[in-house]
């Protein structure tokens, strides 16, 4: 950018002839005349680089005993100069400069950051209704009046702010978190999710019914909620804790041995369109597909200008590439295939802090299709909370 | 014999409580960078420009840079930086 600047400003050399070189840098010098790059190009002759208005003094106020010559002009004061000689080019730049700052003052671009849950599409269509659209006058937005609007549209949000970047306008939103789950007072039990060997039983409230070794089905209460009382009696608790357990996991895939693949040709079309707003103005003629069967890649390159912002025009590149469905029968790949989706399923539908010790694959090949099972030997806890019913609370006398 | 010039009532007084020369009696400053700049702030302008000196006026002395491929930076009325090889600097009454 700064290199940017320096070749922008605009800087004239100077070739001045005097006797004594010195005293032309001493007259610059008191009079505010900013120069440098100065060097002797011969005998008696100084060049320098100044700014276009010391040229411009120095020419005018030159004393007698030194000649001055204007040798060279860059930067803006050439462009100026250019500028003055091509009228027609100057009027189009300045159109364009005053289209650009018109297209400043709307808004070309709407973001929303910070949406999980409620997708951009029901906010940007609660912004709508407030006005906030692409192509809406950018002043004419009150952000208090759509941050209000929209969070009573859109319930599941819990802030929302709305920032106008240049034509850019940019909404940031918070939504709601569900509050957590309260811990009742209503009598629990703790029972087992799956079939397996205990490990470790860890009981923060309730009495734990089994013990490390012990081998249980799913269901069996793990974690009773009755607690004996010396002074009350058997009283009935929210039971809670952890249960490690070693369990048998079994996940079955298949996959037909023959497999309809897409293998590009290497043949590929591109278009260009260009966008405004809602319209699209097509670069090509003939719109029909090119290819019987292809991908249609969009991308969408939004035109703006340095330090002008957004511009309202997009340029939508099109890329068609053809490609011939081929039959794959590669036995080993399908596997692979098979055997890493299984393992990445399996480590899907672990509990947290669970993990895989053994695992085994078995490989069969029926009907024209590939069966791969995974069984496994996984270490995870299998506490599940059940409330207990106010009958099973009843001790059997 | 050359007399040797006396000091000013301000040079003394500078001497004397041990102030700065460029601050209290008009003296320039000077900063050398290296032997590639040479910073003079307070000169009284230039009376001689080559390539292998460069002599500036400052106060009631002469000062003469001298080296090679010798360039004048920047200018203004009190301030001026040279650059290139420097070898010497000698300073004149």
């Amino acid at each position: 950018m700064e290199k940017r600047k320096r070749r922008l400003k605009s800087r004239v050399r100077l070739l001045v002839t005097a006797r004594h070189p010195e005293d032309v840098l001493n007259f610059c010098a008191k009079n505010h005349v900013t120069f440098y790059e100065v060097c002797l190009a011969r005998e008696e002759v100084l060049s320098l680089w100044v700014t276009p208005s010391g040229a411009r003094y120095l020419i005018d106020y030159a004393p007698s005993w030194m000649a001055v010559e204007l040798c060279e002009e860059h930067g803006a004061v050439r462009v100026k100069k250019g500028l003055l000689r091509h009228k027609r080019l100057a009027v189009l730049l300045a159109v364009f400069m005053l289209l650009s700052w018109c297209s400043s003052l709307f808004i070309w671009q709407v973001e929303v950051h910070g949406n999980e849950e409620v997708s951009t599409y029901r906010i940007l269509k609660a912004l709508e209704k407030y006005g906030v659209r692409e192509g809406a006058f950018r002043l004419g937005v009150d952000q208090q009046r759509v941050t209000n609007g929209v969070l009573r549209e859109v319930t599941e949000l819990s802030w929302l702010t709305v920032n106008t970047r240049g034509s850019r306008l940019v909404v940031l939103v918070r939504e709601e978190n569900p509050p957590p789950e309260m811990v009742g007072d209503e009598p629990q039990e703790i029972v087992a999710a799956r079939s397996g060997v205990i490990e470790r039983v860890t009981a923060l409230e309730g009495f734990a019914c089994v013990s490390p070794g012990d081998a249980v089905e799913a269901g069996e209460v793990l974690i009773a909620s009755a607690a004996e009382s010396q002074f009350r009696g058997t009283r009935y608790l929210p039971a809670m804790g952890e249960v490690l357990a070693r369990t048998e996991r079994e996940i079955t895939l298949c996959v037909p041995m023959e497999l309809e693949m897409k293998q590009y040709t290497g043949e590929k079309n591109v278009r260009y369109a260009l966008i405004f707003g809602s319209n699209r103005l097509n670069c090509y003629f003939n719109s029909r597909n090119p290819y019987t069967e292809c991908d249609k890649i969009n991308v969408e390159y939004p035109l703006r200008l340095p330090g002008a912002g957004l511009l309202p025009f997009s340029l939508l590149q099109e890329t068609f590439r053809e490609y011939e469905t081929a039959v794959f029968t590669d036995r080993e790949e399908a596997e692979a295939l098979l055997r890493d989706a299984a393992r990445r399923r399996l480590s899907e539908s672990l509990p947290r802090g669970g993990e895989i010790l053994r695992e085994e694959y078995i490989t069969e090949e029926i009907g024209g299709a590939l069966f791969v099972t995974l069984r496994a030997e996984c270490l995870e806890d299998i506490a599940l909370a059940r409330t207990t019913d106010a009958a099973e609370m009843i001790p059997e006398e | 014999m050359k007399r040797k010039r006396e000091k000013t009532f301000l040079e003394r007084t500078a001497e004397m409580f041990d102030l700065p020369g460029e601050v209290t009696a008009g003296q320039s400053f000077i900063a050398v960078t290296g032997n590639g700049r040479v910073y003079i702030d307070g000169h009284r302008g230039i009376l001689e420009y080559g390539e292998e000196r460069i002599s500036v006026r400052c106060g009631k002395m002469i000062a003469s840079v001298e080296g090679l491929k010798l360039k004048l930076c920047a200018m203004s009325e009190r301030e001026l930086l040279v650059t290139g090889k420097l070898h010497s600097i000698t300073f004149r009454e």
